[in-house]
């Protein structure tokens, strides 16, 4: 090697190096017309027209299915985690085995799905170009996105003549849900309810209210997430306002008062990727919970309380729909109606663990209970007896819905919420 | 006389014969240019048409010139986005300080087995990003494996905790960048010619003396790209203060996710991005100003 660098030495500059010469301007002008493209590009708005009353919805329908046929396959996509699963091979899924010696339709099942956000921004310029996603089946949280789904014409109705199961069997708490009055576009997969979780070994008492979350005990050690619609609608409950009725003053002062509780220094962080763990460890000792986290967690050896408080918790729903785009609707109609059968409804919970839509499963789970032994007997017997899984009518008394927010409406929200864990 | 001698030069004959051969060069860069137009203007122009209209997600968005989307965006955000600066900052030079040694030590230590330490450095990206940011979680809990003796031994109050403050997402950005700024130092101390080191002892130069005056310098060029590897992409990071942060550790990265995933605000995201890209040139220019270098990215291929 013959040659060594070495740094290069600042370059002598003179006044005349910051003059605009020609070549300057020519830059400018240059800048000016990129500037011009700009003007032709924007975002078409692809809103539909979502059809109300039921003779639209009956002719929406007709239009849909008219024609329809099975095809004998069937590609659904759903949550990490949220169907039964075989304890001997966990890539076989009993309820689908089932579902095809049944029915002959062969199931391509993936678990792609990790929130309604990311989801929604992978599929959304497959269906805005037209294509199908791939899928005729997915889960939708009942949230601001599933109404985007159906503002954006993305979702087929549902023909309930073909869904007779879920008339008999869905629970009338989780049927004509305010985000899908009537079911029109969703049916519910899973259900849960967000609480309190807490350690009571560390916490050293009962948590009772929402304002424990401000005891000076748990300083530094509450859990809160990331979340402006669970945490916005929790504030509500904890200000003592139903949140489907609430107005946006009601709003600031749910903010305000998780200003109040962040100020205070009383919370760790605010995270839904980590809170299960951390409460699990002990970094938390009180959380923000979904129900079917704690009875997994649990499951595992912790000794985790779940606790509606008294003055409310959130009932939330995860849904079945059929992408608008699907190539084999009827048969995901076909997997919608088998799911609803008590007994198939009781494998899932008994592996998922969260609230049940049909009430008719906790039977079956008991009378499953009963012919196991052992560990599986315990596990069982827990759940068909919890109200984790099948909630208490004292229970749903206290479970409140998630607000429905229009676009505007979310605007606000948004920026009502978010900057307290955004800070 | 002299014109005949000059019309013999080889290169002069051949250039006479084939008179398209001067474009030679621009056709084989031509691809170059087409990819770039493709995979980076184009998208750019995009963003920057996005972030200057406003309207709404389901009834879509208008160009409308709406330049006050920038400053709307630094007045609610401006802290965060000093924050991902200090942040990145503090994370690169925390990677140059125990980088250096690191590249040092392979470079001129590690004799036959140099390649080994290299695929060790690197073993670690063979495991996802958001494992091993989450792996940080396991090991800084509370109780964990490392706080948890020091807390049992007392050196530590019951307290203490790393984890949801600055100094673990700073760590988690030192870590996960690391290798970004070990390579580049290496490559650079492996092209130090040993003469040079062996002439500086010749002339009386104690150990320190060489390093300072003579291996340092010749380096610079490495740590001057590994900090423009780690730093950027450290500033923009959203991973580890989502994963080790805590109330008040969000980074503009975090913001933009937000705005475009759960909000589907384009053009407020486009707008933050473009303001971080800004900052990211303003920060990287003034870098290279104040080190005395004049072309950026001249010093960073070097």
């Amino acid at each position: 090697m013959s040659e060594y660098s070495t740094p290069a030495a600042p370059r002598l500059r003179g006044p005349a190096e910051r003059r605009l010469t020609r070549r300057g301007l020519l830059r400018a002008a240059l800048g000016a017309a990129a500037l011009a493209p700009l003007a032709a590009c924007s975002v078409p708005g692809a809103r539909v027209h979502v059809p109300t009353g039921k003779a639209e919805i009956a002719a929406a329908v007709s239009d849909f299915w008219t024609g329809k046929k099975g095809s004998g396959k069937l590609d659904f996509v759903n949550y990490t985690q949220y169907i039964d699963v075989d304890p001997t091979d966990q890539s076989r899924h009993p309820t689908l085995d089932a579902f095809t010696r049944r029915s002959g339709i062969e199931v391509a099942y993936d678990e792609l799905i990790d929130d309604s956000a990311s989801w929604f921004g992978k599929i959304q310029p497959e269906f805005a170009s037209g294509q199908g996603i791939g899928y005729d089946l997915m889960v939708v949280g009942g949230d601001s996105y599933l109404t985007k789904y159906i503002q954006l014409g993305y979702l087929a109705p549902l023909d309930h003549s073909r869904l007779p199961t879920f008339a008999q069997y869905g629970g009338a708490a989780f049927k004509n849900s305010s985000f899908d009055p009537g079911n029109v576009y969703t049916v519910p997969w899973q259900s849960g309810m967000t609480g309190i979780g807490y350690d009571p070994a560390r916490v050293g008492r009962k948590i009772t209210s929402w304002q424990d979350l401000l005891d000076p005990k748990l300083h530094g050690k509450v859990g809160m997430w990331n979340d402006a619609v669970q945490m916005g609608n929790v504030a509500l409950l904890a200000v003592g306002v139903d949140p489907e009725t609430s107005t946006h003053a009601d709003w600031r002062k749910a903010a305000a008062w998780l200003r109040k509780q962040r100020d205070a220094g009383m919370v760790r962080s605010y995270s839904t990727a980590t809170y299960q763990s951390s409460l699990q460890r002990g970094d938390l000792a009180a959380s923000l919970v979904y129900s079917g986290d704690v009875f997994q967690a649990n499951q595992s050896g912790s000794q985790l309380e779940f606790v509606i408080p008294d003055e409310g918790g959130l009932l939330w729903t995860d849904n079945l729909c059929i992408p608008s785009t699907a190539a084999h609707p009827v048969d995901a109609l076909t997997y919608m109606d088998y799911v609803y059968r008590p007994e198939v409804a009781a494998r899932i919970s008994e592996t998922v663990q969260f609230v049940c839509p049909v009430p008719a499963a906790q039977k079956v789970v008991a009378r499953d209970a009963a012919a196991a032994t052992g560990k599986q007997h315990t596990v069982l017997d827990a759940l068909s007896t919890s109200p984790l899984v099948f909630p208490t009518e004292a229970d749903e008394s206290k479970l409140r819905h998630l607000r429905v927010l229009d676009e505007e409406e979310e605007k606000q929200w948004n920026a009502l919420f978010e900057p307290i864990y955004q800070a | 006389m002299e014109r005949a001698v000059r019309t013999d030069l080889p290169g002069l004959k051949r250039r006479r014969r084939r008179p398209g051969a001067a474009l030679a060069p621009y056709w084989m860069i031509l691809p170059g240019w087409l990819w770039l137009a493709a995979f980076f203007v184009t998208p750019v122009i995009v963003m920057v048409s996005l972030s200057l209209q406003t309207g709404d997600f389901i009834d879509g968005f208008r160009q409308t010139f709406h330049f006050s989307t920038y400053a709307d965006v630094v007045r609610t955000y401006h802290v965060q986005l000093v924050r991902s600066l200090v942040y990145g900052a503090a994370a690169t030079v925390a990677c140059a300080l125990i980088g250096y040694p690191v590249a040092y030590w392979i470079a001129f230590r590690a004799g036959r087995h140099k390649s080994v330490f290299l695929f060790l450095l690197l073993l670690p990206f063979f495991v996802s990003f958001v494992i091993r940011t989450q792996s940080w979680n396991v090991v800084l809990a509370d109780n964990g494996v490392l706080l948890g003796p020091l807390k049992d031994w007392g050196l530590l109050s019951a307290d203490f905790h790393l984890l949801a403050t600055p100094y673990a997402v700073i760590g988690g950005l030192t870590y996960n960048f690391l290798p970004f700024m070990v390579l580049p130092v290496y490559v650079a101390l492996e092209r130090v010619d040993p003469k040079v080191v062996e002439a500086s002892t010749d002339l009386y130069a104690s150990r320190t003396g060489t390093f300072l005056r003579v291996v340092l310098p010749l380096s610079l060029p490495g740590v001057f790209a590994g900090v423009l590897l780690t730093f950027v992409p450290a500033s923009a990071d959203y991973v580890n203060a989502g994963i080790l942060g805590g109330p008040s550790t969000t980074m503009i990265g975090n913001i933009i996710q937000t705005e475009y995933f759960t909000n589907l605000d384009y053009p407020g995201a486009a707008a933050l991005s473009f303001v971080l890209m800004g900052a990211l040139l303003l920060a990287v220019f003034t870098y290279a100003r104040a080190l005395g270098t004049d072309d950026v990215l001249e010093a960073a291929a070097r």
